[in-house]
C-alpha cells in the first residue's frame, strides 16, 4: 500500500514537465526554413527546365552531354571486354 | 477543438501555419516521453524539435487508415529517442524536485530517496521494457496503441510492462520510509 503511494506520486512527478515557451516558435522557424529551401530548389529546377525548353542551344548542349557520356561508357565497356579477352586468351 | 484530419489536410494543401496547431497539441507528451526515455532534460527538446520536423517532412506519407496521428508521431519520437540514446552517453538522473504535498521535511527526504531509487530502477530497465512502461504509465497510452508503436503484439507489451513494474517494485522493497 505504502509502495503504491510512493509509486503513484513518483509517476505523477514524471508526468510533470515544463516546455520552453518558445518551443513551438523554434519548430515553426525550422519548418519555414525547410519550406524556403524547398521553394528555392523548386524554382531553380523550374528555371533549368525553362532554359532547356526555350533555348535550342541549351537543348543541344544537354543532348550532346548525354551522348558524350554514352560514348565514354561504351568505350570503357569495350576496353574492359577486350582486356579481359586478352588476359583469358 | 479542430479535428486533426482537417489540420493535416490544411498543412498538406499548403497551409504551413496550421502545423503549429499540431505542435502545440503534442509538444508536451512528445517532450515528456523523450525526457523519460533518455534522462537528459537539456537535449530532449532538441530531439523533440527533430521529431516535429521529421513529422512535417513525412506528413504526405501519413495514412490515417493505418494509425492515428498520435501513434504515428509517437513512433517517430520512439525512433529518434533510440537513435539519440545510441549516440549519447547515458546521463545520471537529476535530483527530483521538492514535492509541495509533504508536511514534514523528513518525509520529503525519505520520499526523495525513494524517487531516486525508482529513477535508477527505471534507468536500469531493458530499453524495450522501459519504453513500454513510459508509454503506458506516463503517457497513459492504451496497450494496443503501444503495441502499434513498438510493432509487437499486445501480449508482449503487457509482459514488458509487468516485468518493468516488477523491477520497480523490487527497488522499493526493504525500505522502511515513514511515508504516509
Amino acid at each position: 500500500m505504502k509502495d503504491n503511494k510512493v509509486y503513484e506520486s513518483w509517476r505523477l512527478r514524471k508526468r510533470q514537465i515544463d516546455v520552453s515557451q518558445n518551443f513551438t516558435d523554434r519548430v515553426m522557424n525550422q519548418v519555414y526554413q525547410l519550406e524556403q529551401s524547398r521553394n528555392i530548389t523548386q524554382s531553380k529546377m523550374e528555371r533549368f527546365i525553362e532554359l532547356i525548353s526555350y533555348n535550342p542551344l541549351a537543348k543541344f548542349g544537354l543532348v550532346a552531354a548525354g551522348a558524350a557520356t554514352g560514348v565514354v561508357r561504351l568505350i570503357i565497356m569495350i576496353n574492359s571486354i577486350l582486356s579481359n579477352g586478352v588476359i583469358n586468351g | 477543438m479542430i479535428e486533426e484530419t482537417g489540420i493535416i489536410r490544411a498543412v498538406l494543401e499548403g497551409d504551413t501555419e496550421s502545423f503549429r496547431l499540431l505542435v502545440q497539441r503534442y509538444q508536451k507528451p512528445v517532450i515528456r516521453m523523450i525526457a523519460n526515455l533518455i534522462n537528459d532534460r537539456h537535449t530532449c527538446e532538441d530531439i523533440a524539435q527533430e521529431v516535429f520536423l521529421a513529422a512535417y517532412k513525412k506528413l504526405p506519407s501519413f495514412d490515417p487508415a493505418r494509425s492515428s496521428f498520435s501513434t504515428w508521431l509517437f513512433t517517430i519520437a520512439r525512433n529518434k529517442s533510440i537513435n539519440a540514446m545510441k549516440k549519447m552517453k547515458i546521463m545520471p538522473v537529476s535530483n527530483p524536485p521538492e514535492n509541495p504535498d509533504f508536511s514534514e521535511p523528513a518525509d520529503s527526504l525519505v520520499r526523495d530517496e525513494l524517487f531516486v531509487k525508482l529513477d535508477r530502477a527505471l534507468e536500469s530497465l531493458n530499453p524495450k521494457h522501459r519504453r513500454a512502461l513510459v508509454l503506458a504509465e506516463f503517457e497513459n497510452l492504451p496497450y494496443d496503441q503501444i503495441a502499434q508503436i513498438e510493432r509487437v503484439r499486445i501480449g508482449t507489451i503487457k509482459s514488458r510492462i509487468n516485468r518493468a513494474k516488477h523491477r520497480l517494485r523490487s527497488a522499493l522493497e526493504g525500505i522502511d520510509g515513514d511515508i504516509q
